[in-house]
């Protein structure tokens, strides 16, 4: 039986780079004159995602926060993997993120493949970028979004 | 106009640098946040196939050129490398009405960017895999 609650903060291993180009020449250094909180572009904390999983019975509900691209769908796919076993409805609640490329499809198709063995999966509180996606892709149709 | 260009090596774990440059260029721009993820989405599908297969076995640079022009909106984006010649945009479409089980993953990033930018053009120059995302933002 798993955990109830437990929660998964991951991180990859970005080195900082402290060189800051003034000219035009940008060379994988931080950028330092960054946006202000309510900016929803990429700053460090972004380069992760954090996916927090409850689990109540045969439901499990995973939800995301950040960016499922394809530096963090592999822990996605990783704690799924992990958690699967037994599970008849799953939920994953995409409240919090913000972008999603084909790496992350990749993951949703899986685990869809998986769900529609053992039982049901649906995706809630999809946001409009996620949803454009979902809807050239036709995983709008594989999908059951809420 | 104003181009800002990033050398970087090509390897997947650069993406956030990369994107983060590409959205600091952007946003300099006024570009709208719902755009902003559309063409980063894009870059991030073009520098990873570029990470995973122009240098292979190999390791080489990708350069990134980011033209933005505030005035008309327009946003012109070049990613090149010195790898293998391909050209991503003469593979076919991926049939986006398959069930799940008969879904393939695979040329899913390269349609995602064709569909998420107005145009897309490839050329080889130089010695050069040229890729070029244009997209206005209003």
């Amino acid at each position: 039986m798993r955990k109830k609650d437990s929660k998964k903060k991951t991180t990859t291993g970005q080195t900082k780079n402290n060189g800051i180009e003034t000219g035009p020449l940008f060379r994988g250094s931080v950028w330092l004159n960054g946006p202000g909180e309510d900016s929803g572009r990429i700053t460090e904390e972004d380069v992760t995602v954090k996916i927090e999983k409850k689990a109540e019975g045969n439901k499990l509900t995973v939800a995301l926060e950040g960016r499922l691209d394809t530096t963090t769908a592999p822990e996605l796919d990783a704690v799924l993997k992990d958690s699967l076993g037994g599970v008849e409805d799953l939920t994953m609640d995409f409240e919090g993120l913000e972008y999603i490329s084909s790496a992350g499809l990749r993951v949703l198709l899986a685990t869809q493949k998986v769900m529609n063995k053992q039982g049901k999966m649906k995706v809630i509180h999809v946001n409009e970028v996620v949803m454009d996606v979902f809807d050239v892709t036709g995983f709008a149709d594989i999908l059951t979004i809420e | 106009m104003t181009k800002k260009t990033m050398q970087i090596e090509a390897n997947k774990e650069n993406l956030p640098q990369v994107l983060e440059f590409v959205e600091g260029c952007l946003e300099e721009a006024d570009c709208p946040m719902k755009s902003m993820m559309q063409i980063s989405i894009a870059v991030e599908e073009v520098f990873v196939n570029i990470a995973s297969y122009a240098y292979s076995p190999e390791i080489g640079d990708a350069v990134i050129n980011v033209e933005t022009d505030p005035d008309s909106a327009l946003i012109r984006i070049t990613l090149e490398d010195r790898g293998v010649p391909y050209d991503p945009l003469i593979r076919e479409d991926p049939d986006v009405t398959l069930s799940a089980e008969e879904r393939q993953i695979g040329g899913l990033g390269v349609y995602m960017v064709k569909q998420s930018m107005d145009n897309v053009t490839y050329e080889f120059k130089d010695g050069k895999n040229i890729l070029t995302l244009e997209k206005k933002f209003r």
